[in-house]
């Protein structure tokens, strides 16, 4: 059932490929070209011309990928017809089930042209328009739009305006830069520009799909992740939509997917239910056929920050290894779930930031493993949390029409609703069957010494450690390493080799291993081929030069950047009474905390040694997806894009900005983020990332993100840091100066973003003038004195004094009396009245920055 | 023209705007620049302060306000004071006008710590300094 199952996915997947290779004109004086339009392509009467030419494209598109692919043409191709298998019809196969949407037949062929329709919310009738309609003019060159661009904005909400406000997607393959929107105003090119720029895609797939090892074509599960990646790379700024001039915002990438999704549930069903006729599933579109299951990972802040006090260079392992193994668990509960019901990787819509959707036909059968696997899961989180955590299960079934544009908004509050209901349900504690409300819990050995709340199993330098907390330690020492960039998920029960990256920890009935590139490929293979090997992960950081992302594995962007000691440390004296560290190792907290310090030509160290902590995530983001999704695949995509900029781009940016080398991330994912750095640089960070995510929004004023900043020495416990940092987000969410949130909270005050320029710019102002009129230490706490009086004034008039009072403390400290009396006045008196209490962050930063 | 003075329900303003012009208008002239100098203020500055901190020192309130009904007399003495310096030529009849609307709003120890507040402010924007 698995081998058939992910068939029909991959032709559901690439029922658009032609949309790339019509675009490219690739076929445009192919032999079969004609032949392929009368077979795919539905006859317009009236015009007497063939439409939608992308589905010939397909048919022929296909024929050149084929010999990369796992054989789908011979042998057990099932459920599509077979050339080697006798007495089948042989027209009934994998390609044709893919190019026959616009003009379906069989059975197969109308569970992918129903899933296409659905997702893109049409209804049956609307279909049937948009398949007399034509092509637009300008398809060819019609770019990708950004679904950012729309949010709060009714008027270009549907219709392809091409206002100037609008943004595209460069047709670039997917990396680090070219996830970023451009201005429509730069956009126009001409036909054959564009349609070489679709070729060199097309050659680009045709080349990288080559890099897929031929061994793992025997594992289509494992084989469909790699290519799930490639296509992604390849179709995420190809926009999917091209006709009845709707605006073209969702990727071929999503509706493919979504279309593989819902086309491989839907199959199933039918199947199952054994309804398998062509009839049953073009004319049922209210049956319940769909069972849409959400993962969410409950008890993240306790996972992860629940350490004692530790400086040692094990606690940034441990963090690092904590966060990784969130989305770890992650992935091995969605495959479990994909593995239990036999569904490809493909049927899983979204994967970010400790939540999961994979969309799986609505049987009983469904039901059943779903119940098994939740207890399951329970039972992995008693066991190595204590039930701190979880993984719960929410489901919501639906049926075609719910997919609609129409009932699409109810199936999302559905969805909503189920999960916030399974987040009351975890451990089902109110269940007949609930675990006993205390449980045993034998500390033979005494408790770990990085979480006092679990026993510890065994003594590792000396210190007694959870095998967890070990295995946590172990693979963030690991993911340090620039070479162990593949995470290989094996069935448990198949015997894997011994390595140093392989968990002592069983997760859901997967081993883990984290391994080499080369050194080890050849082990993959064998194992890829037999099945035991599951899952096999690219998850090293995009390139930073080039910014690639793809290197023949499936990609998952769940590791993050952490800084490394690139010179040697014991020749910076700012180290000095620290720990000895090696070149190359990670950096712990305490080297981060001296990083903004500066040396003199003296060696004479000036600055704190602080570490900052910066905490925040996407404003409104519920309300963000409520009213801007209109169907299924839009939806997938937004998802998918707000997680890139956090889970691709940032890597990045920290891995190829010598500023920013120093910032060790925590976690980024999903619509949030936690990063702890030297405390200067963290700052400086903050501000870059807020106006990245501005250009990545497309300039959208009505998106943002709010964040809470701290600064702490380097030996705080981590719950310290972190419920800081928390303080100050709730702060800054609480903002509604000009408008609600977009904030940023810093030394208790806050400040909106689109005044932190002037932040910026007054800091610099300060140490100019500290420089030029020689402040005294004195002088600068009289300032911070009188930014508390200015800031007080509406409670306390009395303060209004302050003003008065700075005029005098100048003018005794100035020598040229009244023109540097008129310069300090308007540089920093007018200054402090502009803006009160935050002038203090501009006067902490010069007096932290040069403290000695 | 200065602008009036009311220590008694205080605004903002009144450190700002009506003490600056208060500084101004009690520069030292050109013909006048041996009067309102700073030192001169002051004298009657420190007066002031110290009859805060001896109401200070004191925490119940039923005392403070004995203890002010005892000082306010000293407090009242500041008019005459400023008026003999007038004679001296050490300060002009704005000054003296200053400490006279001052005093006569002075009614207890907020009204005080007002008028020191505001006396300090119009010495903080004096040029002179």
């Amino acid at each position: 059932m698995y081998g058939q199952t992910c068939r029909l996915a991959l032709s559901a997947l690439l029922h658009d490929l032609g949309k790339i290779t019509q675009r490219a004109r690739v076929y445009d004086r192919h032999e079969r070209f004609d032949a392929s339009k009368t077979l795919y392509c539905p006859y317009q009467d009236k015009g007497q011309y063939h439409s939608h030419i992308h589905a010939a494209c397909t048919a022929l598109s296909l024929d050149e990928l084929e010999e990369s692919l796992p054989d789908i043409l011979k042998g057990d191709t099932s459920p599509f017809a077979s050339r080697t298998a006798p007495g089948e019809d042989i027209t009934d196969c994998l390609a044709n089930a893919a190019a026959m949407h616009h003009r379906p037949g069989t059975f197969l062929q109308w569970c992918i042209a129903v899933a296409d329709r659905i997702a893109s919310g049409f209804e049956r009738e609307e279909f049937d328009k948009y398949n007399q309609s034509r092509d637009r003019e300008d398809y060819i060159t019609a770019q990708l739009r950004t679904i950012f661009a729309i949010v709060g904005k009714e008027d270009v909400q549907k219709e392809d305006t091409k206002t100037k406000d609008d943004w595209f997607y460069p047709l670039r393959p997917l990396s680090p830069a070219s996830i970023f929107p451009i201005n429509i105003k730069k956009a126009e090119r001409s036909r054959e520009d564009a349609a070489k720029e679709y070729e060199q895609l097309w050659r680009g797939l045709l080349q990288d799909l080559k890099k897929i090892p031929p061994s793992h074509r025997r594992n289509w599960p494992l084989w469909l992740d790699h290519f799930d990646s490639l296509w992604l790379t390849y179709s995420h700024a190809v926009p999917s939509a091209t006709a009845f001039n709707i605006r073209p915002d969702v990727s071929l990438y999503d509706h493919s997917k979504t279309t593989a999704a819902l086309a491989t549930a839907l199959w199933r069903y039918h199947e199952e239910t054994g309804q398998t006729t062509a009839e049953a599933v073009k004319e049922d579109w209210e049956s319940k056929k769909f069972l849409l299951i959400q993962g969410d990972f409950f008890g993240i802040q306790d996972f992860i920050f629940n350490s004692e006090t530790h400086t040692d260079s094990k606690i940034v392992k441990l963090l690092r290894g904590r966060s990784f193994f969130v989305s770890l668990l992650c992935e091995c509960a969605a495959l479990n779930v994909l593995d239990s019901l036999d569904l490809p990787p493909t049927s899983q819509i979204i994967n970010a930031a400790g939540k999961f959707l994979i969309v799986a036909p609505n049987t009983t059968r469904t039901k059943n493993v779903l119940n098994t696997l939740q207890a399951e899961f329970d039972q992995w989180f008693l066991d190595h949390t204590l039930g701190l955590a979880g993984i719960g299960l929410a489901t919501c079934s639906a049926s075609p029409r719910d997919f609609t544009e129409k009932k699409f908004d109810s199936l999302k509050k559905s969805l909503f609703d189920a999960l916030e209901k399974a987040k009351f349900q975890r451990f089902s504690l109110c269940a007949a069957d609930a675990p006993a409300p205390l449980r045993q819990a034998e500390y033979p050995i005494g408790p770990c010494a990085y979480d006092s709340r679990l026993p510890a199993q065994e003594v590792e330098d000396g210190q007694k450690v959870s095998r967890l907390a070990q295995d946590q330690i172990r693979i963030g020492e690991l993911l340090a390493k620039e070479k162990y960039s593949r995470l290989l998920i094996f069935n448990s029960s198949d015997k894997i080799w011994d390595s140093p990256g392989k968990l002592k920890t069983e997760i859901f009935g997967y081993t883990i291993v984290l391994t080499r590139n080369e050194d080890e490929t050849g082990k993959f293979g064998r194992l890829a081929e037999s099945g035991v090997l599951r899952r096999a992960f690219d998850i090293s950081l995009p390139d930073p030069a080039s910014g690639n992302v793809w290197d023949g594995y499936s990609r998952r962007n769940i590791n993050a950047y952490v800084p490394l000691h690139k010179n040697d440390p014991t020749q910076d004296d700012r180290y000095d009474d620290l720990d000895k560290a090696e070149q190359g190792e990670i950096k712990t907290f305490e080297h981060l905390s001296r990083d903004d310090q500066n040396m003199d030509e003296n060696g004479k160290i000036s600055g704190i040694s602080g570490l900052g902590v910066l905490k925040g995530d996407i404003d409104n983001l519920g309300r963000m997806f409520q009213e801007n999704t209109n169907n299924f695949a839009k939806w997938a995509s937004l998802s998918r894009q707000v997680n890139n900029f956090f889970a691709l781009y940032l890597p990045w940016l920290c891995q190829k900005e010598p500023a920013f080398q120093n910032i060790y991330t925590v976690f980024a994912g999903g619509d949030d983020f936690y990063m702890i750095g030297p405390w200067y640089s963290l700052q400086r960070f903050a501000a870059r990332m807020r106006d990245d995510f501005h250009r990545y929004v497309a300039e959208n004023p009505y998106i943002h993100f709010s964040a809470g900043y701290g600064i702490y020495k380097a030996g705080t416990p981590l719950r310290l840091l972190t419920a800081g940092a928390e303080e100050q987000l709730e702060k800054a969410k609480k903002n509604k100066e000009n408008r609600e949130k977009d904030a940023f909270s810093i030394f208790d005050q806050t400040v909106p973003w689109q005044d932190w320029p002037r932040i910026r710019e007054t800091t610099e102002t300060v140490a100019e003038l500290a420089d030029t009129y020689n402040f005294s230490t004195a002088y600068l706490y009289d300032l911070i004195e009188f930014t508390h009086m200015a800031e007080t004034i509406n409670d306390h008039p009395e303060n209004a004094r302050w003003r008065s009072l700075f005029q005098y403390r100048t003018r005794r400290m100035v020598s040229n009396k009244e023109q540097s009396l008129n310069d300090l006045a308007q540089k920093i008196g007018d200054r402090i009245d502009e803006t009160g209490g935050r002038y203090r962050i501009a006067l902490f930063n010069h007096v932290y920055r040069n403290r000695k | 023209m200065t602008p009036q003075i009311d220590i008694k329900d205080i605004k903002p303003e009144l450190f700002l705007d009506t003490a600056k012009s208060w500084a101004r208008e009690l520069q030292p002239k050109d013909k006048n620049k041996d009067k309102n100098k700073t030192s001169q203020m002051r004298k009657f500055y420190n007066e002031v302060c110290s009859l805060e901190e001896r109401l200070a020192a004191c925490q119940d309130k039923q005392e403070k306000e004995q203890l002010f009904s005892k000082l306010q007399p000293g407090l009242c003495m500041l008019v005459p004071k400023a008026e003999y310096a007038k004679t001296r030529k050490h300060v002009d009849e704005n000054f003296v006008k200053m400490i006279r609307t001052c005093i006569t709003q002075v009614d207890g120890p907020d009204t005080l710590a007002h008028f020191r507040m505001f006396f300090e402010a119009v010495i903080g924007y004096s040029k002179e300094n």
